[in-house]
């Protein structure tokens, strides 16, 4: 297939005038900004050097784990129950730092432990993989290997946490570049690279055409398969490689984590389309929602909103944002 | 370390020896006696003492709790803002659903706004050291509750070591020296858990005919009861009927779902676990109930410390702050417990 190399986020929707998709793919970034611009005025440590890069370090493994998320939406479509989803993500995660943090206990170096995790973790995205493209269900065959992924991560680890020392993870934990913490580069490098495969390549462009229309897809000469396989294989490794970074964060790998971190990464990876005038999900907007959705803990407990409220609060944020976003979608029809 | 106890819980062990004289209680009784229910609010010198704590007007204090999921924990976070607003301070306060990635997030949060002093509540000491690292070296003064940190101003917590050994023995002459016992190996990294954990190996040590059944059982911070109900049921498939003489845990959320599995059969296991959970002391009430022994933390007592050394090192009186305030356990029985319960209003 000859692949017209507009990127598909910046189409714009059918049917609809060019003057208001513009508004529309602004509302997102509008309501966020007035979020965030709320924290800025209700706390004058928010716009800080250092909450920033607080805020940055918190985003990363959600990002970077949301981004791998996000491409196999993008390969699978956004339907949650039929579309492409990866429930695997954070048990992989837990896995992948468990693999890492027990090899680096035996005297691997960090580097090599890091590349073991992430090994592990790919290995189970290509099992992913292969059952979503033999016909299984996506919701229903990673929600078997993020069974297989706990129960691994509960047998090495003996549900004991396993702590990690050196050089290495002490460097992934606190290093910083020009004031912005290593990890949160790290974040940026990823989303940079996987937003130009998806939003510039004619490769990320058929990966849109299989997610949205697998049917016409394969009338115009694409296999499916081939873009949801390398999907749910990308997105293990980048969960893997989140979860080793989880590790060097908490000095430790730690059972169960992985059931803790899932939820936020479908969260970031779904309300990138919230930056999308088309309402897609996309790579841009996933590391954005990411920062966002760490800003919104940060902020909210620089408000000094009580601990138990800031759940509430932050979906109600959140679902405002979505609702605003759908509700000018709707009125472009 | 320095480790020193306040001057209430002197007086309230001065009371506790004499109750003991003239009670004729014997002090070579092996189980210790449980002891006398005396709420921090029942002790006048206590009470005098919390009284000419200096103002915290003025003062920001961040809290970072682990959880509110279990009695102690919730009572504690709470008890502790409501000390500190009445001494002037504000509070901000945060805790971590149990997930350790946002306890860090929340120490690193509160960090920012650069309080006057730091409270962490229960946590993991692996996971949570780097972010008090940072909590020094931003020059905040940090205090703990049942927290051991190389940073911590001041730690507040129970007698962890009394409490271990106790529950420890206290099972050991249940049993009458003899039998075979489920342990439950809670969370090394959680300072009170592994003071109590090495206190009943150390305590079992003097007992070689009592056994632990391999492998220990791992209970779960989040959904325990359910969880463990679960294990002890798969563990008395497992095992021969009989085997099974006692369950140890260094909390009580695993044994109250041990309880839900054992009472229905009427088996005689007794069960041994530490904080009192509200679930815990009803099954221990229970004369039918296999639960036999918990310990009740003085949750005001800890907090209204917690916050007087706060005030007191923001004073300037760091002389006056212990590393380490312990607060004294009581233990509860089938016997005393509707009396504990009544007392404490627990």
């Amino acid at each position: 297939m000859s692949a017209t190399l507009v990127p598909v986020d910046e189409a714009p929707a059918p049917g609809a005038s060019r003057t208001k998709p513009r508004l529309a793919a602004w509302i997102g970034y509008a309501g966020i900004t007035a979020v965030l611009l709320l924290f800025a005025f209700g706390s004058p440590f928010f716009l800080t050097a250092s909450n920033i890069a607080t805020i940055l370090t918190q985003a990363s493994v959600f990002g970077i784990a949301g981004v791998g998320l996000a491409i196999v939406i993008i390969a699978g479509g956004d339907d949650v129950l039929n579309g492409g989803i990866d429930l695997s993500t954070g048990a992989v995660a837990g896995l992948a730092g468990t693999v890492t943090a027990l090899a680096a206990a035996a005297g691997t170096p960090g580097m090599v432990a890091v590349l073991y995790g992430v090994l592990v973790a790919t290995a189970i995205g290509v099992v992913n993989g292969l059952s979503v493209t033999l016909g299984l269900r996506p919701l229903l065959a990673t929600l078997a290997t993020m069974g297989v992924a706990a129960s691994l991560e509960l047998v090495f680890s003996q549900n004991l946490k396993i702590a990690v020392t050196g050089g290495f993870f002490e460097a992934a934990r606190g290093s910083v570049l020009f004031g912005i913490p290593l990890v949160a580069w790290l974040m940026a490098l990823i989303g940079a690279a996987v937003w130009w495969v998806y939003g510039k390549t004619s490769w990320g462009v058929n990966s849109y055409a299989v997610g949205q229309n697998p049917t016409a897809a394969q009338v115009a000469g694409l296999d499916p398969r081939r873009y949801r396989l390398a999907s749910y294989v990308l997105s293990s490794a980048l969960a893997g490689l989140a979860g080793t970074l989880l590790v060097a964060r908490l000095s430790a790998a730690v059972p169960g984590i992985g059931t803790q971190i899932l939820l936020d990464i479908i969260l970031v990876a779904y309300m990138s389309m919230i930056f999308s005038r088309r309402r897609l999900v996309s790579v841009v907007g996933t590391v954005l929602a990411a920062v966002f959705v760490a800003a919104l803990d940060n902020g909210l407990t620089l408000l000094g909103v009580a601990s138990q409220w800031v759940g509430a609060a932050k979906g109600l944020l959140i679902l405002l944002v979505l609702a605003s976003v759908t509700l000018r979608g709707r009125k472009n029809r | 370390m320095t480790r020193t106890r306040p001057n209430a819980l002197k007086v309230l062990a001065s009371a506790m020896a004499a109750a003991t004289l003239l009670t004729g209680c014997s002090l070579k009784e092996p189980r210790p006696e449980i002891a006398p229910v005396v709420a921090q609010s029942s002790n006048p010198q206590a009470e005098h003492k919390l009284d000419n704590v200096p103002s915290l007007k003025g003062k920001k204090v961040g809290i970072a709790a682990k959880d509110i999921l279990h009695d102690y924990s919730r009572v504690v976070y709470q008890q502790i803002q409501e000390r500190i607003k009445e001494l002037g301070g504000e509070v901000i306060a945060t805790q971590a659903e149990a997930k350790d990635e946002k306890h860090v997030s929340d120490v690193e949060n509160l960090i920012t706004q650069s309080p006057d002093a730091i409270v962490v509540i229960l946590g993991d000491a692996q996971t949570l050291t780097p972010a008090l690292a940072k909590v020094d070296a931003a020059g905040i003064p940090l205090f703990t509750i049942d927290f051991q940190s190389e940073y911590s101003k001041n730690n507040v917590t129970s007698d962890n070591w009394n409490v271990g050994t106790t529950l420890a023995r206290t099972m050991a002459e249940d049993l009458h020296g003899k039998g075979k016992i489920l342990v439950f190996n809670g969370f090394p990294g959680v300072t009170p858990c592994r003071i109590r954990y090495n206190s009943l190996n150390l305590v079992l040590e003097d007992y070689p005919n009592i056994e632990k059944i391999t492998p220990e059982l791992q209970d779960k911070y989040e959904g325990t009861i359910e969880d463990a109900k679960n294990q002890i049921q798969d563990q008395l498939r497992r095992l021969p009927e009989g085997e099974v003489d006692a369950i140890w845990s260094c909390w009580d959320m695993p044994l109250i779902g041990a309880a839900q599995a054992i009472d229905p059969t009427g088996g005689d296991i007794k069960l041994y676990g530490v904080d009192a959970e509200p679930g815990a002391l009803d099954l221990i009430a229970n004369p039918d109930s296999s639960y036999q022994f918990t310990v009740a933390q003085p949750t005001k007592q800890i907090a209204a410390a917690s916050a007087t050394n706060i005030a007191l090192f923001l004073d300037g009186q760091t002389d006056l702050v212990p590393s380490t305030s312990y607060a004294e356990p009581i233990f509860v029985d089938k016997d005393n417990v509707n009396q504990v319960r009544h007392d404490n209003g627990i």
